[in-house]
């Protein structure tokens, strides 16, 4: 199956780039709405339980939501790249993850379609961890572009070779197509 | 090839054989237009839905056998726990004015 190598960084936005620190949003698991109390209490913000609100988040509404620092590798191809949100995919290490540290092997053997094997660069501080197939990201390009938040850099870049191999991977993990029965 | 496989033949000019033979790189012309066909039904997969249907299927088929297992569980769910937010229910963030201005909600 193949594993994904990295080359030095190139120094701006390309797709198979690879930046760390990138800031990754999750839903919390009951849904919090951030409203104005513009009667009560003028110029404040009130989280809000919205699990029970069907107009909950039907305009521009802030939404309470879990943030954490991540590596991702930059899907989008040039013709991307000028617009205000760019495709990625998430990085995951096999430190960080006790389960992926588990599942190392039969990953490095491609037995696991859902995730293609990075190897490790000593040269550039990278550690042995994973792309993540199912975690395709939508992420502003002000993240990539230093605007949004510091500590967000250019690690690597997939080599050219390796970025075909997950493009690859890509293509055929969404050729997965199994409706099956409800689950349960 | 499958017994149930059908021989073709091609006539075509000299400078279109000429053509073909250097589009194959050497491959049988047999091996070449079944690719080409293959192409040519992946991209028109592109707009047809019966034909994207056919392709998936084909792909589907050359996938590795133990990635169409039942059961694979997510091996990256321990790490996306969370702690409940459910006591943040009702807390309050003052903003001051200029935040307001930026983020306020926009006029009904």
């Amino acid at each position: 199956m193949g594993a994904a190598d990295l080359d030095p960084p190139r120094g701006h936005l390309h797709q198979g780039a690879v930046y760390t620190g990138v800031p990754l949003l999750w839903y919390t698991d009951v849904a919090l709405a951030l409203r104005w109390q513009d009667d009560r209490e003028p110029g404040q913000l009130r989280v809000e339980r919205a699990t029970h609100d069907p107009d909950a988040f039907r305009d521009s509404h802030l939404a309470v939501a879990w943030a954490r620092r991540q590596a991702v590798v930059v899907l989008s191809p040039r013709q991307e790249l000028g617009r205000g949100a760019i495709r990625a995919l998430a990085m995951h290490g096999y430190r960080e993850e006790e389960r992926l540290g588990r599942a190392r092997a039969r990953i490095e053997r491609g037995e696991v379609p859902e995730f293609v094997h990075v190897t490790g660069n000593e040269r550039l501080g990278w550690a042995e961890g994973v792309v993540a197939l199912t975690q395709i990201l939508e992420l502003p390009r002000s993240l990539f572009e230093g605007g949004y938040v510091p500590g967000v850099e250019q690690a690597a870049s997939l080599s050219d070779d390796t970025l075909a191999l997950v493009l690859a991977r890509l293509r055929a993990y969404l050729a997965l197509v199994d409706r099956g029965r409800p689950r349960r | 090839m499958a017994r149930t496989a059908v021989t073709l033949s091609i006539s075509m000019p000299a400078p279109t054989r000429k053509l073909l033979d250097g589009l194959r790189e050497g491959r049988p012309v047999s091996e070449y237009v079944r690719g080409l066909v293959e192409q040519d039904a992946a991209r028109r997969a592109l707009t047809s839905p019966a034909m994207a249907r056919l392709e998936l299927a084909r792909a589907r088929h050359e996938l590795p056998a133990v990635w169409l297992r039942e059961h694979r569980p997510d091996l990256l769910e321990p790490g996306r726990g969370n702690p409940s937010v459910e006591p943040l229910d009702g807390a309050t963030a003052a903003l001051d004015r200029l935040k307001l201005i930026a983020l306020g909600p926009a006029p009904r």
